[in-house]
Parts: C-alpha cells; sequence; structure tokens
C-alpha cells in the first residue's frame, strides 16, 4: 500500500484533504501546464493552492466536481504567481542586465516532442488541450475550469489543435 | 487523435511520477502561510519604500537650502513694494470716514 492510498484509508470518506490528495499526480501535472512547465513555479502553486482550498480560503461548494473546483483554483493561483514572478523577475533582470528563464526540465523522450510542441502554442491552448486530451474534460468542463466562455474555449481549442498537429508533423 | 489523446496522457503521468509527495507539498504550504509573508519581500520593499520616500523629502530641500535665504530676501522686498498709483486705490470711505465732522455738543453753538 502506497503512502497515499494509507493516508486515503485513514481518512474519513468526506474528508476534502483525502479527495485532494487523490487528485495529487494530476494536480500536479496540470500545475506544471498552468507554470509553462516551471517545475519550481508548480510546486509553489500546488502548495498554495491546496493550502487555500483545505484552509476554507477558496470554498468549495459542490457546485461543480472537486476537480473542476481544484484546478481552477490552481490555474488562478498560477496566473497571479507568473505574473508576481514576471515582474520581479523582470526588475532584477533589468537590473543585472540578464535573461531570466526557467530551469528546462528534462522530458522523457517519448513525450519531449509533445511538450517542445506544447511549448510553441498560447497559454490559453495548452490549458484547453491539456484538459481535454489528458483530463478527459469536455470542452464546456474546460471551460468552467478556466473561467472562460464555451465559445472562447472552443476557439483556443481548434486553434490550438490545429497549431499543435502542424508542430508535432514537422518534428516527425 | 487516440494517438494525441496517448501522447498527452503520457506526459500527464510523467509528471504525475515526478511530482513532490502531497504531505510534503501541503507541510510546506501551511509553512509558507503561517510565514509572516514571503521571506524578504516586505523588508526590501519597506526599505525601498522607505528609500524613496527619504529621497522625495530630502533631494529638494537640499536642492533649495543654498537659496533659502535669498528667497526670504526677495519675498520680504516684494512684499514691502508698492505701486505709486497706490494711492488712488484707497477706498473712498476711508477718507469720509477721516473728514467726517465730531458731533460732540460742545462743538455746537445752540441758541441762548
Amino acid at each position: 500500500m502506497t503512502t497515499m492510498e494509507a493516508t486515503i484509508d485513514r481518512a474519513a470518506p468526506s474528508d476534502l484533504g483525502a479527495e485532494v490528495e487523490a487528485l495529487h499526480p494530476d494536480a500536479f501535472a496540470w500545475a506544471m501546464t498552468c507554470c509553462g512547465r516551471d517545475r519550481t513555479l508548480a510546486e509553489e502553486v500546488l502548495q498554495m493552492s491546496y493550502v487555500k482550498v483545505l484552509s476554507g480560503e477558496a470554498r468549495f461548494a459542490g457546485r461543480s466536481a472537486l476537480k473542476t473546483f481544484l484546478y481552477g483554483v490552481i490555474r488562478r493561483t498560477a496566473a497571479s504567481e507568473r505574473r508576481r514572478v514576471r515582474l520581479v523577475a523582470g526588475r532584477i533582470a533589468r537590473f543585472a542586465r540578464l535573461s531570466v528563464r526557467p530551469t528546462p526540465v528534462e522530458e522523457p523522450p517519448d513525450v519531449a516532442a509533445l511538450a517542445a510542441a506544447l511549448a510553441r502554442l498560447s497559454g490559453r491552448q495548452r490549458e484547453v488541450l491539456h484538459l481535454v486530451f489528458a483530463e478527459d474534460f469536455t470542452v464546456e468542463g474546460a471551460a468552467a475550469v478556466l473561467g472562460i466562455g464555451v465559445g472562447s474555449a472552443r476557439v483556443h481549442y481548434d486553434r490550438g489543435k490545429k497549431r499543435l498537429k502542424a508542430f508535432l508533423g514537422g518534428t516527425r | 487523435m487516440s494517438d494525441t489523446r496517448d501522447l498527452f496522457r503520457s506526459l500527464r503521468d510523467a509528471d504525475g511520477g515526478r511530482a513532490p509527495s502531497f504531505a510534503a507539498t501541503l507541510a510546506s504550504g501551511r509553512a509558507r502561510a503561517a510565514a509572516p509573508g514571503r521571506p524578504g519581500t516586505f523588508p526590501a520593499a519597506a526599505a525601498v519604500l522607505a528609500g524613496l520616500v527619504l529621497a522625495f523629502v530630502l533631494v529638494p530641500r537640499v536642492k533649495q537650502d543654498g537659496s533659502l535665504r535669498a528667497a526670504i530676501a526677495s519675498a520680504r522686498e516684494m512684499s514691502a513694494w508698492s505701486a505709486p498709483t497706490a494711492v488712488f486705490l484707497d477706498p473712498i470711505e476711508r477718507t469720509l470716514q477721516d473728514s467726517t465732522p465730531t458731533l460732540a455738543l460742545s462743538s455746537v453753538p445752540l441758541p441762548e
């Protein structure tokens, strides 16, 4: 029995913490997507998101699935953290005349091409495609996570899919 | 498209496999939340703000300090100056009041 399973067994079925823990690996993958595959930032974002959800700062009212709610919190936290990091790093870089880039993640060979192609898409396109292809969300569900209209999500989905196909076709 | 879906799932699983443990993530998050602020952010921001305030307050004063006496002298000179035609600006009421005779009884000859 893994540590995660043991923790879930100990927790009551209604325990929000246990439910969040069950989503943890996928939530980390989602945080990686929201953070432009910056692992350090993704970890920080996840830490902050969990505290928000479990402390009640971000209240889960049960109007949507917990996964939709948690992913929404992660996305908003990532957006705000990325903005902050961009501001601070930009100032420091200007001061020191450096270019600040996150440490590149070592991708497994079978998905390296996909990760490289995703890096060339816009953030929204990446997020919609991740939710639909990796998490089996519908486009409507992805729109709910991203806090955008369904029409807008559909446009991001269609354009992202076309561009991704072109990029992956170019690498194969 | 299922090929793409498989690729996305592989990437998700690879990321999920490299995720830090849930307990460690939550503990770090709680420690971060319990800390009074982001380490170093507030003191640095306060120092920068204080520096800016001091710069705004002190620099103009230092610049003006040398010419302060001259400015006071100039202000005094200007306040003492009066135009040659200022006399015409005297209100007529003041002239009338000055020339109004007093009406004391001793100054009026009363009939015997």
